[in-house]
């Protein structure tokens, strides 16, 4: 039980961000959804490569006899949190700019397109 | 040392080269190099052509990042690939064909078009990154840099989409895009998540020759068709393709053509070669077949009551992208049986030439588009009229384009719908009757543009006559015009040559398994 | 080279050139037979205008209201499509969820 327990906390955070997106009214915190369903895809690409008691997979100096913890999920996450750190930038920079153009953050509120 | 062995790595080293060059260069000098991204396009564009009938003639390559010769997937020892790894089969080649096109004609549209845009430099660096993400997309035989790629590409598509912040709608646009790309990427990278932890690999030929199609491995496809599907806006999840493509700068609206191109690129080679071998074909052929007839009738019926020219452009997009959903849908419905032999493969072959039709005549669409644009200042088909008296050029290329999304003999269009029209009249004749109804409505309100834009009598704006626009869009139209004049008239040679190498590579899953891994 | 066959017949764009090229040539002939004392811009457009000399901008019918029947006819088709289209980007990425939905049930139970 205990080993999926990042499993659903993973997928929990990506429903709540889901949620967040479909639901709230506030473009800032529909940004933070995105943020929270970004979390919940890293905890999960961590959490594949979990192995209870491993170490960390680095092979100079490690201890003999030990397992190690698969190194390709945590390479996935590192280049995953920077893509997600750059799209974050530019939604929150998208969000100003809205923000100046219509004085609102309400999304049913940004529908220029539809004149 | 063959160059053409490095193709696959160069295609995209190059522009994301050029594009942190052009950075670099207008750092240290403050001044925009002028056809520096177009030379560099350029040179993108030959080394794509040449890789592409490399690979239609003589089979598929592989690149692998830093082995000692480019195509050593396998050092000696290993049963596994374990570095980064760029495969060119067919159907890779057949899209690097058609991004490095577009890209390199969207750069030489822009020289001109973008010259009043601010921050010029900024906008080229983009336009480069974009061109590089969507060749990695398709180039990548590998599931996580399919993700990576997807997201340079949508990022570079979204800051060029919102480039006029000074207007509202651009942002406003550029924001949905945004949003509703990054959701479905982190899907996607969900569903690359789901496959490295039941195969532990991310290498497409290497999940491909394991794959069980376990309830997971369903999961993990319906994210992949549904993420893929959307940014290749098909209905009813196109809700961002007018928005977007009616906000971004025209030549780049030819590119996202081509972005969403790679999308459906991404789509096919998911259901073909990932789960080609063990995949249910029925239920997901009908799948993409449902969400292709949905996005060629609604698309088309929405495009007749736009008003704005290049929303109406953005809908037909839809519509179109809906017939190669239908052409391959169909090759994917009778996959591995009898009829695919029969009629399923040349459904393929009408879906696949369709791409390459679709992408040089929308582009040249959107570029008439913004042709017009740059002349009128608006893109109300209300307040246009009597442009055929000056623009002549311009309207010469929007009837070939025209007439070629609408599927008018002798025109490249023509010959891709009647290869889907037959084959799946086959399959299923009422799908036939509504594509072909689709193309006369197509045919109805590419008419209303024609009438409303370029007929009529001049219009005179500030005392001034609307002149040709500059002779660099003009080639830049005029090389996309070509280009579909000679698909039209050589129907046989395109078909032989490069569709049916595309058409096959997609079809055998097996080799492009055995490019990386072997003989199995 | 220029003939595509499709597996079910053949098509030729050159048979088709030749042709509009034939096509061009009968209707400039038929042309060259016309009278010559027509004004082409004068007289020639009363029969479509109940006789009324008009203004040529008068005489343009604006791009909303071409198709204007079609659209008319189809009008609970289109009320539908538009009320759909919100702008709302919520409601953008809610269908695409929507979507996901059904395609997971329907993969996931197929066989």
């Amino acid at each position: 039980m205990n080993s999926y327990l990042a499993y659903f906390t993973a997928l929990l955070l990506i429903i709540m961000g889901i949620y967040a997106v479909i639901f709230k009214r506030n473009l800032i915190k529909i940004v933070i959804g995105v943020s929270l369903m970004e979390s919940g895809v890293n905890l999960f690409l961590v959490a594949l490569g979990y192995r209870q008691g491993g170490i960390a997979p680095i092979y100079t100096m490690a201890p003999r006899g030990h397992q190690m913890v698969l190194p390709t999920p945590q390479a996935l996450t590192l280049t995953s949190i920077v893509i997600g750190l750059a799209t974050t930038a530019l939604m929150l920079t998208l969000s100003i700019l809205l923000y100046k153009h219509y004085k609102t953050l309400d999304p049913t509120k940004i529908r220029g397109l539809m004149k | 040392m063959n160059i053409i062995d490095h193709a696959p790595a160069l295609l995209v080293a190059i522009p994301l080269f050029t594009a942190f060059l052009y950075q670099f260069i207008y750092y240290i000098t403050h001044k925009n190099i002028r056809y520096l991204a177009t030379v560099a396009l350029g040179i993108n564009w030959i080394l794509g052509i040449s890789m592409a009938f490399h690979v239609f003639s003589s089979g598929p390559i592989s690149y692998v990042f830093g082995a000692s010769s480019p195509g050593l997937s396998l050092p000696s020892g290993y049963h596994f690939p374990i570095r980064i790894i760029f495969e060119a089969d067919g159907m890779s080649a057949f899209m690097a064909l058609i991004g490095t096109t577009v890209s390199f004609v969207g750069a030489l549209y822009s020289e001109s078009f973008a010259k009043r845009y601010s921050e010029l430099s900024k906008y080229f660096s983009l336009l480069l990154l974009l061109t590089a993400g969507l060749l990695g997309m398709v180039l990548t035989g590998d599931l996580f840099n399919f993700f990576v790629f997807f997201e340079i590409t949508s990022l570079a598509s979204v800051t060029l989409a919102a480039y006029r912040t000074y207007r509202k709608e651009s942002v406003e646009a550029g924001f949905k895009y945004m949003l509703i790309s990054t959701v479905s990427s982190l899907l996607i990278l969900v569903a690359v998540g789901i496959l490295y932890g039941e195969y532990g690999a991310l290498n497409i030929a290497k999940v491909a020759s394991m794959i069980q199609y376990t309830l997971l491995d369903k999961v993990a496809l319906a994210l992949f068709v549904t993420s893929l599907a959307m940014k290749a806006g098909s209905v009813p999840m196109h809700f961002w393709t007018p928005d977007t493509y009616g906000e971004a700068p025209a030549p780049i609206t030819a590119m996202l053509v081509s972005a969403s191109q790679a999308s459906l690129y991404g789509l096919f080679r998911v259901v073909f070669t990932l789960y080609g071998l063990k995949i249910s074909t029925l239920t997901v052929g009908w799948i993409i077949i449902i969400l292709g007839v949905l996005s060629m009738f609604i698309g088309v019926t929405m495009a007749i009551i736009q008003k704005d020219i290049k929303r109406l452009m953005a809908y037909h997009a839809i519509s179109q992208t809906g017939y190669m959903l239908l052409g391959v849908g169909v090759g994917l419905a009778t996959f591995g049986t009898d009829a695919f032999l029969k009629y399923g493969f040349t459904a393929m072959k009408g879906g696949i030439y369709h791409i390459i039709n679709h992408a040089f005549y929308k582009g040249l669409l959107f570029l008439t588009a913004g042709a017009i644009f740059y002349r009128t200042k608006t893109r109300n088909l209300n307040e246009m009229g009597g442009l055929a008296h000056t623009m002549k050029y311009t309207t010469i290329f929007f009837m070939i384009g025209a007439a070629a999304i609408a599927g008018l003999p002798p025109f490249n269009g023509f010959a891709s719908k009647l290869l889907i029209y037959e084959s799946v009249f086959k399959f299923n004749p009422v799908l036939s009757i509504i594509a072909m109804m689709v193309s006369i409505l197509t045919l109805a309100s590419f008419v209303k543009v024609f009438y409303s834009a370029f007929l009529g009598p001049k219009r005179i704006k500030d005392g001034k006559e609307f002149k040709e626009v500059p002779p660099n869009m003009v080639i830049a139209m005029g090389i996309l015009a070509l280009l579909i004049v000679i698909f039209g008239i050589f129907p046989g040679f395109v078909i032989n040559n490069i569709v049916e190498p595309t058409a096959r590579a997609l079809s055998s899953p097996l080799l492009y398994i055995s490019t990386i891994l072997g003989k199995m | 080279m220029k003939t595509l066959v499709t597996g079910f017949g053949l098509w030729n764009p050159l048979v088709w050139i030749v042709a509009f090229i034939v096509i061009y040539i009968g209707i400039k002939f038929l042309e060259s037979h016309g009278r010559e004392d027509i004004e082409r811009d004068g007289d020639i457009v009363l029969p479509f205008t109940s006789g009324n000399y008009m203004d040529e901008e008068a005489l343009r019918i604006r791009a909303s209201n071409v198709y204007w029947g079609f659209v008319e006819a189809m009008k609970g088709y289109y009320n539908t499509l538009t009320k759909i289209h919100t702008g709302i980007m919520s409601d953008y990425v809610y269908w695409y969820i929507g979507v996901l939905v059904v395609i997971i049930i329907l993969i996931g139970v197929g066989k």
